[in-house]
């Protein structure tokens, strides 16, 4: 079974997973059913619970996890409509940690690996990341919506480039594409998304930001998200 | 030069800034109160911190205690827009300083403690015994979690403060259903708190009748640990990337030490003695040659 960890209010997610065989989406709302029981310490893996969890509703054992892709930085409270207001903060806290927790137990099961702050990558600072990709930082007159500088928001699926927001004013060539790929490769991340732009009289562009999930709004982007797990999957299963 | 960012108002920074001054140790207050002409700007790759016109140079840093708070209620929107951005900013800058600036905490390692278990599995690395625990949304594992262990507390699972409490075979576990909850199997025993600086270790036992101690009475007396715990204390915050750490220890009634969690942002002064040693260490710390 792959799992795709996501927000319910990401389109995108349920897009990726829908006519995917073998792929359920997991939301936040799954961790609001009872279903879930995860060993901790020194019974984990070896005492009586085994670990299962919920899925698109349905149950299922952490065994049966052959992969899992997420695009989901963190629980958000905004986004617990089903929980009373005053606890929603606390829950989305509780919810993201647990997830934390229990990605980590995944190990390579995950595609990409949790960090401390975000559940779908490393968060390194985004100087970190220009430095990898051999770009500038975007400057503060960069950021400012209302100068309208062109930007676009790209995601990396190993080797590929996709736009999947932003303008089309915002041009990508080649040499962005190999920097952005060299930029994930050097934290060995396969799926990530970054918005770029292109500032007045600058050759290269700037970078924004390095999102803490990836963004799959597109159909191209989805099928590469596919091609990719199943790359993986096949190569677990040749070694 | 030390740079310090966050409110006068905070004893665990004020006491470090009041050492510094003491010492004649050069060092910069970042008030977040009086901020207007701070920002963090981007030069080429790199992050620059500006005070003024004037950028502060990374070969002139030693140390950097940064404990910001929240200050969304004493602000208006746009105050409270400005200060948020300055203080992410100031965590992308202090997190990618090189290795030989002090930075208590770096925000990676800071970041740790937000999922209990997870640095549970760290703790356990560390050679502290951790207790048998449970996370569910089932209230028939949780019920069968009590029921096996008799007596046995819940917890956050995230960094946010719980109170924790202990429940037993009696206790309405319905609600477990909404939202993954942590048990723990309860262990009798003696309440440690160790501060970490650097090597320096400051030792407390807390005395509580209470379950919590922060939410009971408590009496603390300093005191040492037998050396090989020790070293696991030191072990410990070198394996989570912490220069100061709140370590919660408690010395089980079956002779093992149990660690809960290392706190990446300890609020130490309660435990500091009046000649401020663990304020003191800290300073020592931040202006230390690397």
């Amino acid at each position: 079974m792959i799992l795709v960890l996501a927000s319910q209010q990401d389109p995108g997610a349920a897009a990726l997973v829908a006519g995917w065989a073998g792929a359920r989406l997991l939301t936040p709302a799954d961790l609001s059913l009872p279903g879930w029981a995860l060993a901790a310490g020194p019974s984990s893996g070896t005492g009586a619970v085994a670990a299962r969890g919920v899925a698109d509703g349905a149950p299922f054992a952490t065994d049966q996890v052959q992969l899992l892709v997420s695009l989901l930085g963190g629980v958000d409270a905004a986004q617990l409509g089903w929980i009373t207001e005053e606890h929603r903060e606390y829950v989305a806290s509780e919810m993201t940690a647990f997830l934390g927790h229990w990605l980590t137990t995944l190990g390579s099961r995950c595609l990409v690996a949790p960090s401390y702050a975000s559940l779908a990558g490393p968060c390194p600072p985004t100087a970190t990341w220009a430095a990898a990709a051999g770009l500038p930082l975007a400057t503060d007159r960069d950021v400012d919506r209302d100068v309208g500088t062109p930007r676009a928001l790209m995601t990396v699926v190993a080797d590929r480039v996709f736009r999947v927001g932003g303008s089309d004013s915002c041009e990508i060539d080649d040499a962005l594409a190999r920097r952005l790929c060299a930029m994930a490769a050097s934290y060995d991340v396969p799926l990530l998304s970054a918005v770029v732009v292109r500032g007045a009289g600058t050759s290269l562009p700037r970078l924004q930001a390095v999102l803490p999930a990836p963004v799959v709004r597109t159909a191209e982007v989805r099928s590469a998200v596919r091609g990719l797990v199943e790359d993986v999957l096949l190569e677990e299963v040749a070694s | 030069m030390i740079v310090l960012h966050g409110l006068h108002s905070d004893a665990p920074l004020e006491n470090v800034r009041q050492v510094l001054a003491d010492r004649g140790v050069p060092y910069l207050f970042l008030d977040q109160t009086s901020c207007e002409r701070i920002a963090v700007e981007p030069l080429g790759d790199r992050l620059a911190l500006v005070v003024g016109d004037l950028e502060v140079p990374v070969a002139n840093l030693r140390g950097v205690y940064l404990r910001p708070y929240d200050l969304a209620d004493a602000v208006d929107a746009a105050e409270h827009a400005r200060l948020s951005r300055l203080t992410f900013g100031l965590r992308e800058w202090a997190e990618a300083l090189p290795a030989r600036v002090r930075v208590v905490n770096r925000p990676s390692a800071g970041l740790s403690n937000h999922s209990k278990p997870r640095q549970a599995t760290v703790i356990e690395q560390a050679g502290f015994a951790v207790p048998e625990a449970l996370l569910t949304t089932d209230p028939e594992a949780a019920a069968a979690f009590v029921a096996e262990h008799g007596k046995v507390i819940v917890k956050s699972i995230s960094g946010t403060r719980s109170i924790v409490r202990v429940v037993g075979p009696d206790d309405d576990l319905g609600a477990v259903r909404w939202c993954p909850t942590q048990f723990q199997r309860f262990i009798p025993g003696v309440e440690y708190r160790v501060h970490v600086v650097g090597e320096r270790l400051f030792v407390h036992r807390v005395r509580s009748h209470a379950v919590d101690y922060r939410y009971g009475g408590f009496t603390l007396d300093p005191t040492e640990l037998p050396e090989p715990v020790a070293q696991r204390c030191r072990a410990l915050a070198a394996a989570l990337g912490l220069a100061l750490a709140g370590i919660d220890l408690r010395f089980g009634s079956d002779g093992r030490w149990y660690c809960w969690e290392a706190n990446t942002s300890p609020a130490y002064t309660s435990f500091d003695g009046p000649d401020h040693e663990i304020a003191s260490a800290l300073a020592d710390h931040l202006a230390a040659d690397s």
